[in-house]
């Protein structure tokens, strides 16, 4: 058992108390977690941050009042050290890059979050990072694949299916794997050719080695 | 024929009748006339020329000399041709009759001239057999005639053809309205209906003229309550959905993240040995399942990736999602970069619009695969969207129209845009919507930041 001193402290912020009341119930059952405040609005999450300096604060991003991102914003404004993580029920990575780019620390959704938050929590603590696995796949996908490239016209599916068609697999494993039929993987297989404007899978993998997506 | 070429033409035939009869009426006249004329020279001249005669009578009879020299003086009186006949001298006067006449055509000369027995007298000058002969010569009268005669028939060819003219004109006038009616009806048929007409001064005419604009008022205001009322329904629809998203955010989503949450909780507290970690771990698997249901329903309801990263990413996540459910059915999704910007009401329209094509594929056209294609329009730089398929096809004059097809069709207006439908049975279906770059729509913004604002 820690001592008390060296419990980390939390700050709760989410607008629906059937939601704190869940991780207050989850996170108290963790050793060396004390939650230390809660808030159900921005305005309140950024006056809590400042009265109880939490080590980290767990900001929900739909906020009635000034919002999520916002009081993220005004927190770091204040406290350039602060640790936050944003934690959303969003998935799209437009959320994500926001709310990174407003200071937060980490992003995790709330599909995710009973199993990943205290790891999350945890990480950040100790000043790292930490990114739900999924987002950060996808937030990754989106960054390399740049605009210009003609890998830019595919969708995330076709993307995936291309990266994975580049790694030798071939379609029924890829079905398998992504839970979808052979005869789906095949036709996406033939409209990933057509636009990337290849005839073959060899080409596709130089393509993907030329663009970085494939270790040789 | 046109009605109005056949009164035209009716109104001409009874002219024309007319116009033979007073011609022929003309020159039956003409005829008399001349006749009338040659027989009252004769007798004219027959009975002065008897007179001399009769003065000469019992004088010395003169001799023939002297009748030549008389004769000779009244040379050149109309009409008549005197001549001496007697044994010795068989003076032969020039034979007048129905032959030509300089200057007149034959068939006249042939119509006017005198038939029957020779106009001619025949005057005895005492017993030596001499005898005065005097024939009607009718040709200066023909002539004459003739010249009197054109005129009045070139003056009723003349009237004739102003006649005409004008009956045209007239009915011509007189039926515009009918030609006004029937182009507003074609004008109706072809789905203007915002043509109205003008009224003709002519009652009866006016009568029709003001059922038609009645009519056409009567339809055109349904025909915009219609679409007002269709249109309205659908950014209900939207509002109501985007409605129903907010919710199930807030509520529900919440909620079963809450009971995830504390699901986890309780596995991790209990006692390993008994039952409650693994009933805990069904709970939160129960739970995010749930989650995930409630996240497509969101997203089915409203994409957030709409507002977020725009069109094409939401198209193609919903294809992909798309795609995934439907083993037989492939949709392959083009796109060809840059496209336009879209306001977000147009890309919540276009995005409908891809939704329900799916969804009737998948429900009625029974195709192995479609396409979507989405494209800027060179020309300007508006959005050309193309849904296509390999299924069966529909014959779009028989179907009963369903809101899906309606629901296309009032997004496609609602942004000021033109669709066409080329389906037909057995050739596949497909939709080739334009939508121009500028379609504002004040008024279902303001209606929709209302609710977002309220949403909150
Ligand atoms: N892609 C298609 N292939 C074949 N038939 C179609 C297709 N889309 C529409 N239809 C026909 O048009 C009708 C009207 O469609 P819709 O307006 O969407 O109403 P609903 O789908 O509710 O019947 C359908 O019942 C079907 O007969
Ligand atoms: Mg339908």
């Amino acid at each position: 058992m820690n001592a008390p001193s060296s419990k980390l402290k939390i700050l709760l912020v989410d607008d629906h108390a059937v939601v704190r009341a869940g991780y207050r119930t989850l996170l108290d059952d963790v050793p060396g977690l004390e939650i230390v405040g809660e808030a159900d609005n921005g305005d309140l999450a950024v006056k809590m941050f400042i009265d109880t300096a939490p080590d980290v604060a767990i900001m929900d991003l739909s906020l009635p009042g000034i919002g999520g991102l916002e009081a993220i914003r005004r927190i770091v404004q204040r406290k350039h050290d602060a640790r936050i993580l944003a934690f959303s029920m969003h998935e799209d990575t437009v959320f994500v890059e926001q709310a990174l780019q407003a200071g937060a620390r980490g992003y995790i959704t709330k599909s995710s979050a009973p199993n990943v938050l205290v790891e999350a929590v945890r990480q950040i603590a100790a000043g790292g990072m930490y990114l739900d696995p999924d987002v950060a796949q996808r937030l990754a996908f989106q960054k390399t694949r740049g605009a210009s490239s003609p890998i830019a016209g595919l969708s995330t599916r076709e993307f995936e299916i291309f990266c994975l068609l580049a790694e030798g697999e071939t379609v029924s494993d890829i079905a398998r794997r992504l839970s979808l039929s052979g005869k789906t993987v095949a036709n996406y297989a033939t409209q990933i050719k057509s636009k990337l404007d290849v005839s073959s899978v060899a080409e596709i993998a130089r393509l993907a080695i030329r663009h970085g997506f494939v270790k040789v | 024929m046109s009605l109005l070429l056949r009164l035209s033409a009716l109104v001409v035939c009874i002219l024309l009748l007319s116009m033979a009869v007073g011609a022929v009426n003309l020159v039956a006249n003409v005829r008399r006339a001349v006749s009338d004329e040659m027989s009252s020279s004769l007798e004219l001249t027959t009975m002065l020329l008897q007179l001399q005669v009769d003065a000469d009578h019992g004088r010395e009879p003169a001799s023939i000399a002297v009748w030549r020299d008389r004769l000779q003086a009244l040379r050149y009186s109309r009409h008549l041709r005197l001549s001496l006949a007697g044994p010795g001298h068989e003076e032969a006067a020039p034979v007048p009759g129905p032959g030509a006449v300089p200057g007149v055509p034959g068939w006249f000369v042939r119509i006017i001239a005198p038939r029957g027995p020779e106009l001619l007298r025949r005057i005895p000058l005492g017993d030596g057999g001499q005898q005065v002969i005097v024939r009607a010569d009718p040709a200066d009268e023909i002539a004459e005639a003739w010249g009197e005669t054109r005129l009045a028939l070139m003056t009723l060819a003349g009237f004739g053809m102003l006649a005409t003219a004008l009956v045209y004109a007239v009915l011509r006038r007189a039926m515009a309205p009918l030609a006004a009616l029937s182009n507003a009806l074609q004008q109706f048929e072809a789905g203007n209906y915002d043509v109205r007409l003008s009224r003709s001064g002519v009652p009866d005419i006016d009568r029709a003229t003001e059922s038609f604009n009645h009519m056409a008022g009567v339809l055109s205001q349904s025909r915009d309550e219609m679409t007002h009322l269709a249109q309205r329904s659908l950014a209900i629809q939207e509002e109501e959905r985007r409605h129903l998203a907010h919710e199930l955010h807030d509520g529900l989503g919440q909620s079963i993240s809450a009971i995830k949450a504390l699901a986890v909780s309780i596995g991790r507290k209990a006692d390993p040995r008994t039952s409650i970690p693994p009933s805990a771990a069904m709970i939160a698997d129960v739970s995010s399942s749930m989650y995930d249901q409630v996240r497509s329903m969101m997203a089915r309801l409203r994409p957030s990736i709409l507002d977020e990263l725009g069109l094409v990413s939401a198209l193609s996540s919903m294809i992909d999602d798309w795609n995934s459910h439907h083993e037989d059915l492939f949709c392959s999704f083009e796109h060809v970069r840059p496209l336009p910007d879209l306001p977000p009401e147009a890309a919540i329209n276009v995005f409908r619009i891809v939704q329900e094509a799916l969804t009737n594929v998948v429900r009625h056209a029974s195709a192995s695969s479609v396409s979507v294609r989405l494209r800027a329009r060179d020309d300007d730089g508006g959005l050309r969207l193309e849904i296509e398929d390999d299924g069966t096809g529909f014959d779009p004059a028989t179907i009963r129209r369903g809101l899906g097809l309606v629901g296309i069709e009032e997004r496609v207006r609602a942004m000021g845009g033109s669709f066409s439908l080329a389906a037909r049975p057995g050739t596949g279906t497909k939709f080739d919507i334009v939508i121009p770059r500028c379609q504002a729509l004040p008024d279902e913004r303001t209606v929709l930041e209302t609710q977002d604002t309220a949403g909150r």
